[in-house]
């Protein structure tokens, strides 16, 4: 008797767990989704402008402005293709650009202890403190020096350039690894370069994805710094493009979002394994 | 252990010491020195040439060659612009040509900087040629170039590997942040923009401190601004690990599929959640509208009320956290499956409640690891220009003396307001300049004690 | 030492050559302007978005390049941000050759030489465009007048309906002077009286009026017809800011009954103006407040309605002269009735803002004469009547504007509006850009106050005197932006 009693109320419990578990599941849920629900919605309107939309939904849909989106460009004003390419173009070789740079970083930061490592190791943290922006002007002049103003080559470099500024999560990752794996294999007669290519690198397979999605990550949703170095409006990424939409263009704006928002979605829906691991590891050593 | 605790103290007190030392040695290499490592001082690359070492030394000439082109050239003109900012002032209607002071502050430091490189480029070949002198007294042969570069590829994988990444860092982030400490010290901005010419000056400093109105509004920023950079880590924290938890609970089904919400979010480009958002609480905005088709009266939550300040300031904190939130539940995530399962059993028998576990095992784990991302979350919150620069640019509040900012600035909008919308350069600097020392020495402090620091060479 | 040494080395550079040759200023500096076109040239043309969005830049330009296809100069779109920005673009060789703008955008870049003065005494348009419209691209450097910029259209407030939406009978209870214009459309006693009615008793539409009473550019119509002003000394003088001055308060006050009747809380958000288009076509409001140039986008929107064709929009889109305001400065101090039948006596006619959008020359261009030729082109009298044509624009020229004044009599009013000093044009000066943040802080607070009762708060602007400390502190912030950093 006792024990069927308990037992009830264990299961009693027990539900009560499940119940409250999965309200605030779909709470949660529901604080996530909405947001980006609601712009899909926007995104399918049928009449384009923001304020059409009284409430959350609007009255008549459409895929038609996501085929506007591709198709017309307004004389010239919102070449979405060609941003879309411009920003693939730009998110791709900063991400294998800056991919090595960090990793290259990180790995000499935590394998090897020279002169000046713990300098760097501290000025880096410091300078990682300025803000950002007050370097814009002075970024514009350097570009115009190189003549790289209005060229997608200039964020490239500027993104792969400064990417090693944040090397801490992967040097993490590094500090991970045992040393005697790097020491056998000195005692076999490899140099530092072969270890590197030959041991560290794929060991650090979910500490590579993890670095060159951050890297892809940042160039494809920056809009600061392109809008300063891009002039012509076909040189322009997505972002810029984004941000200078009128508020009357708000579903091409919506649609725009959307379709720039899924190739990122999809990488992490892919990845998500990596990215964890690689965060996890890079956080805890620091 | 604490070898870096004590090593500084330590190594300041030696400095005098080491000096002399160093003095000592360079008399003993100048006494030394065979003729071949006199030529590579006077001319790099004719030692290492005369050694037989030819593609070395043909690298090393042709290097001395480019600078030398680069200094003569333009190198010395840049350099001396530096310390001018300019002599000549452009006119535009006339066509008279003159000088830019802000370009010419940029490539006088840059100037500076490769006159550094050229400094240690000469030392390196240097200390190349007497090394192998020494080797050659030794009675070895002088290494070959394949050796030179197998050895760039092993003992000095180091300098190899890290010589671009500190090049790039250099040019587009060392470079501008040289360029704006400096910016402070002139007077830039104002009416003196290109084409007029700037000088070197203390008036930023001056105004910063002379007029009144600005140190009231610095103090009322910065504090909000502290409360803000406190809140918003810890709310971004304690939100994104309580996420974790709940995705980890042993009851959870599909636990891929509930996750998938936030990595949503996560995906979408901040900019524009921000500006959603904006448009979400506007007065026009479906939160209002849906309200006022209740029958109920609108919300201020952005405008520019003194009944928004704290609406305002919350939805804020919302976003933000709508924002940071995923990525620091993937971490958590991860850590989460760090902690060893046997200590909650352990726990569970000894009677212990899941609040008491999460208090004494999950929090003090977590922190413990995360110290040096928790420090990033706080001095990127610290500097967080974007959310309030998206949803509430464009006013200034009304009560309380604000000087150029609203309740919600943050010091980088502030700043920015100054400096960027109004073209104060030099003011703005020297805000930011004030800014930087109170969180890096803020920061830096709690890193260096963190466990992290320390166990960096114990740990392995 | 080093700046006093280059000044006097320029002063002496420029008086040397001045004086030796006899020249004045004006001849020295349009010197470049030498009538021959550069061959081959390409001139690049910033024009705005809707203007290139409505297809009329394209056709613009098609219509430059037939005209001079024989004398070797060409003109192409250029494809940059319409707010690009000269001073960090121009240095560096961006940017464009010709520029259209709104005259405060323009002449914040003149101030610093970045536009070229134009040579506009042999301008075909000179003689006729007022002097009014000129002096919003005035700069006075060197202790001379120079004009950096040649006017197209005039901006300014104008009132916006849809005949359509009239209420029913309107000739019969609102036409007293039987002029054909309603009279609520005449004073704002009378509107203010009409609003009130259709929010208490219903009709067409669910407001009356219902504008953004916290854009600057259009609210501050209120302030300067009762005596303030943006700057003293005709606009130059940034040290004497004038919106404080006269009786500027009590204009403010009607602002703040404004709010207290539409009881809207979506008008405390300049992001209202690009709703209005929707709302007016959706039969939200019966009238709002903007400039001509986005004429377009109302009808656009009441085509999106799917109640209107295109040609069917177009005719019953009516754009007029915003209402003359109450003497006493209180929109229900008298009887609308007898703001009709008396008009003269107890109403005065509003001082709007404005603005004169035109183009200028880059300092920058590698060939000015091309780009002369360009905005003699675009600023000619056919060119204008077509680009008014395409866009509603309401031309700066006199002759242009009383073409289309034959059809569109609000085209003529406009242009008399500038000529008889009822717009008041957007100072040439770049302290200008520091108006509009604190001015519109100080709006919103204003207008929010007619909510705060309501709301368990106390009111910040009940009395003339507290809004009058409103807008001096405003202006403080305004002088504050501009001199404390400088």
């Amino acid at each position: 008797m006792i024990v069927s009693a308990k037992k009830r109320r264990l299961t009693w419990r027990r539900a009560l767990d499940n119940g409250l578990t999965y309200l605030a599941l779909t709470l949660v849920s529901l604080v996530f989704l909405f947001p980006c629900l609601w712009l899909i919605l926007a995104s399918l309107s049928r009449s384009g402008s923001l304020y059409d939309i009284r409430g959350f939904f609007p009255s008549a849909y459409s895929l038609q402005t996501f085929v506007d989106l591709f198709t017309n460009d307004v004389n010239g004003l919102y070449p979405y293709g060609r941003w879309f390419l411009n920003t693939l173009y730009v998110s791709g070789m900063s991400c294998v650009l800056g991919t090595v740079l960090v990793i290259l970083t990180a790995y000499v930061m935590s394998r090897f202890r020279f002169r000046g490592r713990d300098g760097v190791k501290r000025l880096t943290l410091v300078l990682g403190m300025f803000p950002g922006f007050m370097g814009m002007t002075a970024i514009y002049i350097i570009m115009a020096q190189f003549n790289l103003l209005n060229r997608l080559e200039a964020l490239i470099f500027l993104y792969a350039g400064t990417a090693p500024m944040g090397y801490l999560v992967q040097k993490g990752y590094f500090d991970t690894i045992p040393f005697t794996i790097h020491e056998a294999a000195r005692i076999d007669g490899a140099t530092h370069l072969q270890i590197f290519t030959r041991i560290t690198l794929p060991l650090s397979r979910p500490m590579l994805v993890y670095t060159a999605l951050t890297q892809f990550a940042w160039p494809w949703s920056d809009c600061l710094l392109p809008k300063l170095l891009l002039k012509n409006r076909d040189q322009w990424t997505v972002a810029v493009g984004l941000f200078s939409m009128p508020e009357t263009h708000f579903s091409r704006f919506a649609a725009g979002s959307v379709f720039i928002a899924v190739p990122i979605v999809i990488l992490y829906f892919c990845l998500v394994k990596h990215i964890v691991n690689g965060l996890t590891a890079g956080a805890v050593k620091g | 252990m604490s070898i870096h605790a004590s090593a500084r103290p330590a190594g300041l007190r030696a400095l005098p010491g080491r000096l002399r030392r160093s003095a000592r040695s360079l008399c003993a290499f100048m006494r030394w020195a065979p003729v071949r490592v006199w030529l590579s001082v006077a001319v790099m690359g004719l030692g290492q040439l005369c050694y037989g070492q030819v593609l070395k030394g043909l690298v090393f000439l042709g290097l001395e060659a480019l600078g030398l082109w680069y200094f003569l050239t333009r190198g010395l003109s840049d350099a001396a612009g530096f310390f001018t900012l300019g002599v000549q002032q452009e006119d535009l209607w006339l066509g008279i040509p003159g000088d830019n002071s802000m370009t010419m502050l940029i490539l006088g430091i840059f100037a500076l900087v490769l006159l550094g490189l050229m400094g240690t480029l000469w030392v390196c070949n240097i200390r190349d040629a007497a090394f192998t002198a020494r080797e050659v007294e030794k009675g070895r042969r002088p290494r070959n170039f394949l050796q030179t570069l197998h050895c760039l590829a092993d003992e000095k994988f180091h300098v190899t590997a890290l010589t671009l990444p500190l090049v790039t860092v250099t040019i587009f982030s060392l470079l501008p942040i040289a360029f704006m400490i400096l910016i402070a010290f002139t007077n830039l901005g104002g009416d003196i923009v290109y084409p007029r010419l700037a000088d070197w000056s203390f008036s930023a400093w001056e105004k910063l401190f002379g007029v009144g109105q600005l140190g009231g509004t610095f103090g009322k920023i910065l504090s909000w601004n502290v409360l803000w950079a406190v809140l918003a880590t810890a709310i971004n924290f304690l939100g994104g690990l309580a996420l974790a938890l709940l995705f980890n609970k042993r009851n959870v089904r599909c636990s891929r599929f509930w996750r998938a919400f936030p990595i949503l979010a996560y995906a979408i480009p901040g900019f524009i959640s921000m500006l959603g958002f904006k448009f979400m609480f506007s007065q026009s905005g479906p939160i209002n509208s849906m309200l006022v088709d209740a029958g109920r009266d609108s919300i201020f939550f952005l405008t520019n009320d003194e009944s928004a300040k704290w609406w305002a300031r919350g939805i804020g904190l919302f976003v933000n956290a709508w924002i940071s939130m995923p990525s620091i539940m993937l971490m958590a995530t991860g850590i989460l499956t760090n902690i060893n399962p046997d200590l909650y059993e352990a726990s569970a028998l000894d009677g212990a409640t899941p609040f008491k576990q999460f208090r004494s095992i999950t929090l003090p784990f977590v922190l413990f690891s995360t110290t040096p991302v928790l420090i990033g979350q706080f001095v990127g919150n610290f500097n967080n220009f974007g959310i309030f620069f998206f949803m509430r640019s464009g006013v200034i509040s009304n009560y309380g003396d604000y000087f150029l900012a609203s309740d919600t600035d943050l010091l980088i909008n502030w700043l920015y307001n100054l400096s960027v919308d109004n073209n104060y350069y030099s003011v703005g600097a020297a805000i930011s300049l004030v800014i930087f020392v109170i969180t890096s020495t803020l920061s830096l402090m709690v890193y260096v004690r963190s466990a992290a620091y320390k166990q960096e060479d114990t740990y392995q | 030492m080093k700046k006093w040494l280059a000044t006097l080395l320029c002063f002496m550079l420029v008086f040397s050559s001045a004086s030796a040759l006899g020249e004045d200023m004006y001849t020295r500096v349009t010197a470049r302007f030498n009538g021959e076109l550069e061959q081959g040239a390409v001139v690049k043309v910033l024009e705005n978005n809707t203007a290139i969005e409505l297809g009329y830049v394209q056709q613009l330009i098609d219509a430059f390049n037939a005209a001079y296809a024989d004398q070797g100069i060409s003109a192409q779109i250029m494809d940059i941000d319409q707010y690009s920005d000269l001073a960090t673009d121009g240095p560096y060789g961006y940017g464009p050759d010709v520029w259209y703008q709104a005259n405060d955008i323009l002449m914040k870049y003149a101030v610093n030489q970045h536009l070229l003065p134009l040579p506009v005494k042999s301008m075909e348009c000179w003689e006729q465009i007022p002097q009014n419209a000129w002096d919003a691209y005035r700069l006075n450097l060197y202790g001379e007048d120079f004009y950096c910029g040649a006017p197209l259209n005039v901006q300014s407030g104008m009132l916006f309906y849809i005949e359509s939406m009239l209420p029913d009978g309107w000739q019969d209870e609102w036409d007293l002077n039987a002029n054909g214009t309603p009279d609520f459309f005449e004073t704002y006693t009378a509107l203010y009286a009409l609003s009130a009615d259709i929010q208490q008793n219903g009709g067409k539409t669910r407001y009356g009026y219902l504008d953004d009473l916290v854009d600057v550019y259009f609210s501050a119509g209120y302030l300067f017809s009762y005596g303030g002003y943006v700057f003293g000394s005709n606009d130059t003088d940034p040290q004497d800011i004038g919106f404080n001055k006269g009786d500027a308060a009590r204009g403010a006050a009607m602002l703040r009954q404004w709010a207290d009747l539409m009881n809207n809380t979506e008008v405390l958000d300049k992001a209202f103006a690009s709703a209005a288009y929707a709302y007016l076509a959706e039969g939200m409001m019966l009238c709002t407040i903007t400039t001509p140039d986005v004429r377009q986008m109302f009808v656009r929107a009441m085509v999106n309605t799917g109640n209107w064709t295109q040609e069917e929009a177009e005719a019953d889109l009516k754009m007029i002269n915003v209402p003359r305001l109450p003497v006493s400065a209180d929109l229900t101090a008298d009887a609308w009735q007898d703001t009709i039948t008396d008009m003269d006596a107890l109403t005065i006619r509003t001082t709007m803002m404005g603005g004169v959008n035109g183009y200028g020359i880059s300092a920058y261009t590698k060939c000015p004469n091309a780009s002369l030729a360009f905005v003699e082109f675009a600023a000619s009298y056919e060119q204008v009547l077509a680009r008014n044509a395409a866009l509603g624009i309401s031309p700066a020229r006199g002759d242009a504007a009383a073409q289309i004044g034959q059809d569109d009599p609000t085209v003529q009013l406009i242009f008399d509006n500038l000529d008889e000093g009822y717009i008041d044009v957007m100072p040439a000066i770049d302290a200008v850009a520091q108006i509009w943040t604190p001015g519109e802080s100080f709006l919103i607070d204003l207008c929010t106050d007619a909510f705060r009762l309501d709301r368990g708060e106390s009111e910040l602007y009940d009395t003339l005197e507290k809004i009058q400390q409103g807008l001096d502190r405003m202006v403080q912030q305004i002088y504050d932006a501009i001199f404390t950093l400088a």
